[in-house]
């Protein structure tokens, strides 16, 4: 019950000091952050004691988003309403060519390209890492959608997208030798 | 303005991944949408399941003699329908107050599930059309399995790629995390609300993705790390993954009894439950038996015991007690749905995926219309494109409110067919009216079907059926009804909107 009192206690203290740290100007503001953190890891520490390490973690990072969305809800800031057309500061998309080929060339990068050059770091983990087979297999497995998903992002970011396409093949060769060369 | 103590971000940086965020979620966000939407349903499955069944008998525990009892009376009824391939009891210790049993025939995909009483006889078929819907939209998207599970799959690794182009193309993530403005133009509107749910929930954000990509590309990623792991050896690969397993052998062989399997585990595992009880190839030399313990600390609720067709322990998947690569497996499927801890604790868990789950679907909606608004404030409005993605946002609600209407009312009609033809129906009115009629009109009806389904549920079962978590269900989606429909008729909200877009609302 005082673990669990502590915890509730801690994560409303703690997105408090982060509200106040981000929302005005202060000398203090690095100090409420480390501390507003501070208090959102004594929060999670507190709720792995209630509950259990092995549920309690997750339940606190569960329980954090919700409470964070409740205070950026109490911060509601309502204006005037402007025509669509007025425009306020800002950042567009780039605009990019529109050529076909660029268009195929980053779906295959996005897609194909990237899954195989995850799948092969992954691979070259499972097979390379110093561990059991169901921990490397654990591991390899979890870094490919990561990866997959952050090859992804990056290709149809990249502006310049043959940089990408040369960093993928790099990728893929590195791990092809990790993982059936070395 | 306060000043940010992270170096400044390149707006030529921030362009390029807006960019990629927005071709990104532009390209998936209907199947996005769509498995948002219902794998945020599906948080609720075992309440579901419950509302579904209100009357079936409860109970809070079961003896092992009723668990063997239970397993022969679904043994029977597969055998009578001439199914051999699995039949699984279910506990009280599942999730729901309930046992049942359940078998499937895996060649033809036919399954049957029945309710049991106390004593462990049937008690009747267990109704879950609208539950078995809904898992096969979110787990397939009602494609053929293999298909539809690496569809899924892919579909996790655009969201998990989203949210990494969505946090880069965000220059004041700290500094505006507890900004939240409403009003001024709608595009800044819309990009407040997209921004500060997508920064909140990143943890939701990232792991639920995550889960989902591995467990939905498991056959593919899992089949080729294994194979290279053991070079190709895929039984060894199986087994190390998911347990030991039972060379398949159609001679014919005597059905185990699994009182003293069930007895002995428990004698070794005092803190734990039987959670589900299952055979695997009935009657054969290759038959199995598979018995789930549930122990509420741990994160992956239950951990399998396999034995052969003569009682002979073989081993467990290691979910408990195993590896640390055994137990993150094992925690993939609760960290994904928000199925863990016990009592209090997991209905709050389950109150936060269901929020969070909103919050991701949201964020999803209010992509696009962030997209339209945007077309709209340069100049270039896309009125087709916005009509088209109302008619798929709200469209949603609304195919769920038959489906499950249909199921309740036993209409002998493809529930498929049902949740195609309402989708599809959604986009009609679009081709005559604007788009604020169109969201007002989808709304409206999203309303009227879901407190249809509460009607049709409460003319079924009664207003006060055995189970209290029907009770609560049609509650909560007569609030859902309300809330739906106050979106349309709050006065403020009507003046607001008119002849602005609606895209997101």
């Amino acid at each position: 019950m005082i673990a669990t009192v502590t915890g509730i206690g801690t994560l409303m203290g703690g997105l408090g000091s982060l509200r106040l740290a981000w929302s005005r100007p202060a000398t203090k503001r690095p100090v409420m952050i480390l501390a507003g953190w501070t208090l959102v890891a004594i929060s999670v520490a507190a709720f792995g004691f209630a509950i259990g390490w092995e549920t309690g973690i997750p339940f606190a990072l569960a329980m954090l988003p919700v409470a964070a969305l409740g205070f950026v809800l109490a911060n509601r800031e309502v204006r005037p309403r402007k025509e669509g057309r007025e425009r306020e500061a800002v950042i567009d998309p780039s605009d990019r060519k529109s050529r076909w080929w660029r268009g195929v060339l980053r779906v295959v990068l996005a897609g194909p390209l990237s899954g195989a050059a995850a799948i092969l770091v992954g691979v070259a983990l499972a097979k390379q890492l110093p561990l059991s087979d169901v921990d490397a297999i654990a591991i390899g497995g979890l870094t490919v959608p990561l990866l997959w998903a952050g090859g992804m992002a990056w290709t149809l970011s990249d502006d310049k997208i043959l940089r990408a396409l040369a960093a993928l093949l790099l990728v893929s060769g590195a791990s092809y030798v990790a993982a059936f060369v070395v | 303005m306060a000043q940010t103590i992270w170096p400044k971000v390149k707006p030529s940086f921030v362009s390029s991944m807006l960019a990629g965020h927005s071709a990104l979620g532009l390209l998936f966000a209907a199947l996005i949408y769509v498995v948002c939407i219902s794998g945020t349903v599906l948080v609720l499955a075992q309440e579901i399941d419950r509302w579904e069944n209100p009357n079936a008998p409860m109970m809070e525990t079961v003896e092992a003699p009723i668990l063997a009892a239970a397993l022969q009376a679904g043994i029977a009824e597969a055998k009578a329908a001439g199914v051999t391939d699995y039949v699984n009891v279910t506990t009280p210790n599942d999730g729901t107050p309930n046992l049942s049993v359940r078998y499937v025939d895996f060649a033809t995909g036919d399954e049957k599930v029945f309710a049991l009483d106390e004593t462990g006889a049937i008690a009747g078929e267990r109704a879950d059309g609208f539950g078995h819907f809904m898992e096969h939209l979110h787990f397939y998207l009602h494609l053929p399995h293999t298909i539809g599970l690496f569809v899924v799959g892919l579909i996790g690794v655009a969201l998990l790629s989203s949210v990494w182009s969505g946090v880069l193309s965000h220059p004041r993530i700290f500094r505006d995390a507890f900004r939240f403005r409403r009003g001024g133009t709608k595009r800044l509107e819309e990009a407040d609300l997209h921004n500060r749910l997508s920064v909140w929930g990143l943890p939701f954000h990232i792991v639920v993705p995550l889960t989902g990509a591995i467990l939905g590309l498991s056959t593919l990623v899992l089949g080729i790390l294994a194979m290279a792991a053991f070079d190709g050896d895929l039984e060894r690969a199986a087994e190390v993954v998911g347990g030991p397993s039972v060379e398949a052998n159609e001679a014919a062989m005597a059905v185990p009894d699994v009182l003293p399997i069930i007895e002995g585990l428990l004698a070794n595992h005092p803190d734990a439950s039987v959670a589900r009880l299952g055979m695997r190839n009935i009657g054969t030399a290759g038959q199995s038996v598979q018995v789930d313990l549930s122990t509420a600390d741990d994160l992956t609720i239950t951990d399998r015991y396999i034995f052969d067709g003569a009682g002979t322990y073989l081993g467990s998947r290691g979910f408990s007690d195993g590896s640390l690569g055994n137990q993150v497996i094992g925690a993939l499927g609760p960290l994904h749905f928000g199925w863990w801890g016990e009592g209090a604790w997991a209905g709050l868990i389950k109150a936060a995926y269901v929020i969070l789950g909103f919050a991701l679907t949201f964020i999803t909606s209010s992509g696009v219309a962030i997209w339209i608004a945007r077309r709209k404030a340069k100049g270039k409005p896309v009125p087709g494109w916005e009509k088209a993605w109302i008619a798929a946002v709200w469209g949603q609600p609304v195919a769920y409110a038959g489906v499950a209407l249909g199921a309740l009312a036993g209409v002998p009609v493809s529930d498929l067919a049902v949740y195609l033809l309402v989708c599809l129906a959604a986009f009609v009115p679009a081709f005559f009216i604007s788009a604020l009629l169109l969201s007002r009109i989808l709304r409206i009806a999203s309303a009227v079907g879901v407190t249809l389904v509460v009607l049709v549920h409460v003319g079924k079962h009664g207003p006060f059926p055995l189970d209290p978590a029907a009770i609560w269900m049609n509650g909560l989606l007569l609030v859902t009804a309300g809330i739906l429909a106050a979106t349309v008729v709050r006065p403020g909200e009507a003046r607001a909107h008119q002849g602005r877009s609606v895209a997101a609302e």
